[in-house]
């Protein structure tokens, strides 16, 4: 095949990959599933979920009053999961009476969602290996080492789901609040050692994102990167027709080729679509205004149908260092080791969780007024595990959403059994659970072999079936 | 034609312990070429049943370890001489007896029952025995076969670290052929940059290497993802806006803007003015943006045209469209940087030089190829006005670009003389100038005067790994040393700590930071050694020079061990450390890039390994393979320094708390780092000499016993009596040499590169000079010629042209 039939290829592909599409209006009016992950690079503590009802059962499950305790994961007594309906979800008395904190899961009921919302506790994930970030391993459940993930995070595979994907321009969209550089490979990843990046400059993820539907220069910038990528294709083409090389490492230009195929693809969905771009973020904000803008944006392409997945990190890949300069003087890092001793310092990091769950509340009832939280999945989960240095034996997990995909309704806080009971269970069984709600049979995800994994298979509690 | 992603995933295997190279050359590959995975049983039957099983089983998790000097090597063509082994760790335990399971050590390893002194479980770092130690046992009753003449060809991936040195450098015929490997290869971010001319923005592109490759130089399997591609364009406006107008001031380049009274470049002036431009006017630009912006050589005939018939179609639709002659150039030039050629480097080999699978590379190719041992800079790379002195390089000759003497010799044939290439190397390797030719931003006056080119120096920041020493947060960073200091963000020894990892930079005061401090000592060895003879190797690891900042207050040299106040002078900066310091390896760089975040982490073990890796060239796992073992250290504790700690968590026998049976799992892998560690407890996670150590001296001492060289093997008092003698081994001598071959080849070394191994280390061995080794690779045939692979993708042969 020549490259010269480029243009008939790239609509091919289109056709392949989906049905001939219209025109589409700016709201994404399918059924497909959609799935949001927001990832915390310092996590978030199991006390930082706990609600009153759920405290009171954890005290039963432990044998003994919790009280104070910010993590347990060597505690869990039982044998099988409780469930428990949790209508207080987004309550806990005894964080502000003993702490005189916050609670972190306030925003949902503020915005309505705590109804939608389920808490998981006692999932482990050791996989990931702990310390202070495990880059690519929550999202993959494998272990990344010398930042080459160990496989596919659990976002790049729902992406490639052809009715995941349907006709979307792009696959996904990954942003984060990071440190200096413009991009991070230590969050997402395709596939084992091919990490795909989160943009954190946030001019790039919008122009990303909406570049195609802005007025005056983007949109010549749309057209323009058409034409380039179309003449990019064919200088390539000449290339590969006289390269002399061996087939190897022809083939490093042939996925050169695949990229342009790829790219102008996406510009051929963008082109058919008609949707009102958002206004765009500013640029200079400090990390909670930059991850609340992010997780907006976010959320937005999921709404114009752009992506079908999208991932938002917060100093994930190991900038756990951020300085979130709305609420402490501190820098997280420095918070978290802090924290044990000065009780400002808990009460701060405690603020910078409630500040993510309000964005991912508000992420929930945007999506609810778009008509499309039944079939988003909202994943809240750290980087890292249940403390600082973790030992990845705990990730707290928020969801929400999902009730048409098979989730059963929130509500509720899930309490799994510990290391070493057979009940236990782990982060890959509740990304297995997402495959079942993008309607994959997924049982196997994460490379967790042999006796490392717990069981194969979904959460059948967060599953109706 | 277009994979579906979802086939590339369920196409890639989730193996055990794959090895560093364990992802297969071609990026996304053509499906059907690995395992289908997941899951023990997937994919077609295994010829030849449980005995293809075990051969591959074997193949899959333990060769990549288990070959070569590595004992036993369990390659499936050496499988059958395991009869006739025994093991080492215990002589008189045959490691395979068929029939009989328990009396094959091989077996007992697997089963975890190898007993006291057998040595850890295989494979290293499991918990527990993985369960194909059913399909083994089953294998041995059997009768233990070892032929199967039906599988698939092994798919081992390579680790030269499983060569035997001796036998590696060996020459038996100096004039027998030798080659590398024909490739393409993408360039890197700082190439990048670099041709963009450092255009803002521009060094945060996204062309860093894939983490995973050994180094950045490498570039195998390296091709362009959409992501990648998609970010990239993010780039090329600014990349390319030094083609569209010049900017008065700032953005002009030499050859190509005229100084001063005309501040547009010369080529654009003409696109600018005319509103249909004449073909001549065209022309030069097009040939100067693709030869001085793009692909940095000759343009074909084909590309030239494109190009130009590209420009003068946009240039007829500006009237209709209303876009400006400006962003009609900017796009050509984005769409100039594009280019295949712009982006993938040719390292092919040129057909026309030889028959067979062997060529040359062309002239072109050699430039490339000698210049990226220089600088990531492109030959031709325009060189922006008002840099530039006497002492550069390039002196005379700004008007062609950087490297233009290197562009010379490619134009006249004079570079395939390899008399030629070592004199060209030589011009642009090093030099000792007040201006830092080498240096294209920053502050120079602050630095050192001796400089080596900046490739040179990238390949001991890459081998020394020392780069990211700016970053590495270090809580406390003089805890336990004998500066008070409470830890806080205030305190006076936190403060010069912080201003050792970056120096404020306002006027008056930009000092150099930590990383360029042992930048600029390994730059000043390097240019000394070459010219007096003494050994470069011994050198670097026993000078107790160091090149310190000028500060206001001296705290921040106190992770030197310095307490004295410094002049803002040259000759002041540069000072000789106290007796408690020798050479890089107890430089606050290295040994905080090299530690932890608290003076109790184990900082230890990351030196350790970067010991026997790096030095030793010894493989011995990884963290990936760990499973079901708790890699991490027990808490904190006032009584357990970070030595203890580490011991208590690794060492059988030191913790009686401790699960003995996963504790000798840990040794396994710990056996082979801890002890080399051992002696750097000297000084804290951020280099500092400590005073006190949790309640007791500080301990430096150490013995070692299974370091190659055996003049090595003995015990230390402290990390000065190791590092001189590691200055004085041969042998570790020769792991600098095997690095330096593949940071500079981009390349794993084969046996067959020995001759030009030979060559590098005689040349140290004669003038005791890093840069006379690099000239003894660059006038090899190794550097010159590259041989066609004779294996085709799994797809099948192709016709010349099709796609894959």
């Amino acid at each position: 095949m020549k490259r010269r039939e480029f243009l008939e290829l790239s609509a091919a592909a289109a056709a392949a990959a989906a049905l001939p599409f219209a025109t589409r209006s700016s709201a994404d009016e399918g059924d497909a599933p959609r799935f949001l992950f927001v990832v915390e690079g310092n996590g978030f503590e199991p006390a930082s979920v706990l609600c009153d009802s759920a405290r009171e059962a954890m005290d039963e499950i432990a044998g003994e009053p919790i009280a104070r305790s910010r993590w347990w994961y060597n505690r869990y007594r039982n044998d099988a999961p409780v469930e428990l309906a949790t209508p207080d979800l987004a309550t806990s008395r005894y964080l502000s009476e003993t702490f005189g904190s916050a609670f972190p899961l306030e925003p949902l009921t503020e915005e309505g969602v705590a109804d939608d919302a389920t808490v998981l506790l006692g999932l482990s994930s050791r996989i990931v290996g702990g310390g202070h970030s495990g880059f690519h391993g929550a999202l993959s459940s494998t272990r990344t080492i010398g930042g080459r993930p160990g496989g596919p995070t659990i976002d790049a595979l729902l992406a490639a789901l052809p009715h995941v994907r349907g006709e979307t321009p792009f696959d996904a969209f990954r942003v984060g609040v990071g440190g200096g550089s413009a991009i991070d490979f230590g969050t997402c990843a395709y596939d084992r050692a091919r990490p795909a990046p989160l943009i954190l400059d946030v001019a790039s993820a919008y122009e990303f994102a909406y570049g195609a539907f802005t007025e005056g220069d983007a949109r010549l910038a749309f057209e323009r990167r058409d034409r380039m990528l179309r003449f990019a294709a064919t200088d390539l083409a000449a290339a590969e027709r006289t390269f002399s090389g061996n087939a190897r490492e022809l083939a490093k230009l042939g996925t050169y080729g695949e990229s342009i195929a790829s790219l102008l693809e996406s510009q051929e969905r963008l082109r058919g679509m008609d949707v009102v771009a958002p206004p765009a973020p500013a640029t200079d904000l400090s990390p909670i205004p930059r991850f609340e803008a992010l997780v907006d944006l976010a959320t937005s392409t999921l709404i114009d149908g752009l992506a079908p997945v999208a991932v938002v990190g917060s100093g994930t890949g190991g900038a756990f260092g951020l300085h979130y300069t709305t609420i402490s003087a501190t820098a997280r890092h420095d918070m978290q080791h802090g924290s044990g001793g000065d009780p400002a310092l808990l009460d701060a990091i405690r603020q910078v969780n409630r500040a993510q769950v309000g964005a991912i509340a508000r992420a929930a009832r945007r999506l609810r007024d778009a008509g499309m939280l039944e079939r988003t999945v909202i994943v809240w989960i750290g980087d890292n595990g249940e403390q600082h240095h973790s030992t990845a034996s705990e990730f707290p997990v928020l969801l929400l959403g999902g009730s048409a995909l098979g989730l059963r309704r929130g509500g509720r806080t899930v309490i799994y059994p510990g290391i070493g009971s057979p009940g236990h269970r782990q982060v890959s069984n509740l990304w297995n659970t997402l495959g079942y709600a993008a309607g994959h049979a997924l049982d196997d995800f994460g490379g967790e072999e042999g006796d490392l994994r717990s069981a194969f298979g979904p959460l059948d509690e967060m599953l109706t079936r | 034609m277009r994979l579906s992603p979802l086939a590339l995933l369920l196409a890639s295997a989730s193996l055990g312990c794959s090895g560093w190279l364990g992802d297969p050359s071609g990026g996304p590959a053509g499906p059907g070429e690995r395992d289908a995975g997941p899951g023990v049983d997937a994919g077609p039957p295994v010829a030849c049943g449980e005995t293809g099983q075990a051969i591959l089983y074997f193949e899959r998790a333990c060769a990549t370890c288990h070959q070569g000097s590595r004992f036993p090597d369990l390659r499936r063509d050496a499988l059958p001489r395991l009869l006739e082994l025994e093991s080492r760790r215990v002589p008189g335990e045959r490691l395979l007896v068929p029939g009989d399971p328990e009396a094959s050590f091989l077996y007992r390893k697997m089963a975890h029952t190898q007993g006291e002194g057998g040595g850890a479980g295989m494979p290293l770092g499991r918990a527990t025995p993985v369960p194909e130690l059913a399909l083994v046992e089953r294998w041995i009753r059997e009768g233990a076969p070892t032929r199967c003449e039906e599988l698939a060809p092994p798919e081992v991936p390579y680790d030269p670290n499983t060569l035997d040195p001796a036998e590696l450098f060996t020459c038996e015929d100096p004039d027998a052929p030798r080659s590398s490997p024909s490739r393409v290869r993408r360039i890197t971010d700082d190439e990048f940059t670099q041709v963009a001319v450092n255009a803002t923005g521009t060094n945060k592109n996204p062309l860093q290497a894939p983490e995973g490759l050994p180094y950045s130089t490498y570039a195998e399997g390296v091709g362009m993802d959409s992501a990648t591609l998609r970010l990239l364009m993010l780039h090329l406006p600014a990349a390319s806006s030094k083609w569209t107008r010049g900017d008065p001031g700032g953005g002009r380049m030499y050859g190509l803007h005229k100084c001063c009274s005309e501040p547009r470049s010369q080529i654009v002036a003409c696109m600018e003015d005319q509103a249909t431009p004449t073909d001549d006017c065209l022309d030069r630009y097009v040939d100067t943006l693709l030869r001085r912006g793009a692909l940095f050589r000759a343009p074909t005939e084909d590309e030239s045209s494109r190009l130009r018939a590209y420009l003068v179609e946009r240039i007829a639709a500006e009237s209709e469209s209303g876009i400006t002659r400006i962003e009609t150039l900017s796009e050509v030039a984005q769409a100039a940087l594009l280019m295949t050629g712009a982006l993938f480097r040719s390292d092919v080999g040129d057909p026309m030089t030889m028959d067979g699978t062997v060529r040359e590379l062309s002239n072109t190719e050699l430039a490339f190829a000698l210049g990226s041992v220089l600088t990531p800079a492109p030959v031709g790379a325009p060189i922006p006005q008002g840099y530039g002195s006497e002492d550069d390089p390039d002196h005379g000759l700004y008007d062609d670009g950087r490297l233009a003497r290197i562009a010379a010799a490619a134009a006249d044939g004079s570079i395939r003389d390899p008399e030629t290439r070592v004199a060209l190397f030589r011009h642009y390797a090093s030099g000792i100038s007040e201006v830092r030719p080498d240096l294209y931003t920053g502050y120079r006056d602050t630095r050192g005067d001796y400089w080596i080119a900046p490739r040179l120096l990238a390949f001991f920041r890459d081998w020394l790994d020392y780069g990211h020493a700016n970053s590495a947060f270090k809580d406390n960073p003089a805890a336990t040393s004998a500066f008070p200091s409470t830890g806080l963000q205030y305190d006076a020894a936190v403060l010069g700590y912080a201003s050792l990892q970056g120096p404020p930079q306002h006027s008056g005061a930009h000092e150099s930071n930590l990383v360029q401090q042992l930048d600029d000592l390994i730059a000043r060895v390097v240019v000394e050694t070459d010219r007096s003879g003494d050994d470069v190797f011994r050198t670097l690891f026993t000078t107790r020079q160091a090149f310190l900042p000028s500060h206001g207050e001296p705290r921040s040299t106190w992770a030197y061990g310095w307490t004295e106040p410094i002049a803002r002078d040259d000759a002041e900066r540069w000072v000789t450390l106290n007796e408690s310091r020798r050479g890089v390896l107890t430089h606050p760089a290295w040994l905080g890039a090299h530690g932890g975040n608290f003076e109790d982490d184990a900082s230890l073990v990351l030196r350790g390994h970067w010991l026997r890796t790096k030095l030793f060239c010894q493989s011995f796992g990884d963290l990936s393979d760990v499973q079901g073992l708790q890699a991490m250290l027990g808490p904190s504790d006032p009584m357990h320094s970070a030595r203890m700690r580490v011991a208590r968590a690794t060492e059988p026998g030191v913790d009686p708390d401790a699960d003995l049976e996963t504790v000798t799992q840990c040794w396994g892998c710990h056996q082979y780092m801890n002890t080399l560690g051992d002696a750097f407890e000297l000084f804290n996670h951020a280099g500092f000499e400590r005073a006190t150590d949790h309640g007791g001296p500080p301990d430096g001492s150490t013995v070692i016993d299974n370091l190659p060289d055996p003049a090595l093997n003995r015990a230390y008092s402290g990390p000065v009596e190791l590092v001189e003698a590691i200055a004085e081994s041969a042998y570790a001598r020769r792991g600098m040499v095997r690095h330096a071959f593949r940071y500079f080849m981009g390349r794993d070394e084969v046996l067959a590169d020995g001759c030009t191994l030979v060559e590098m280390e005689a040349a140290l061995d004669r003038t005791g000079s890093f840069l006379s080794m690099i000239e003894a690779l660059v006038a090899s045939d190794t550097f010159v010629r590259r041989e066609l692979a004779t294996e085709d993708l799994a797809t099948g042969d192709r016709a010349e042209g099709e796609m894959p």
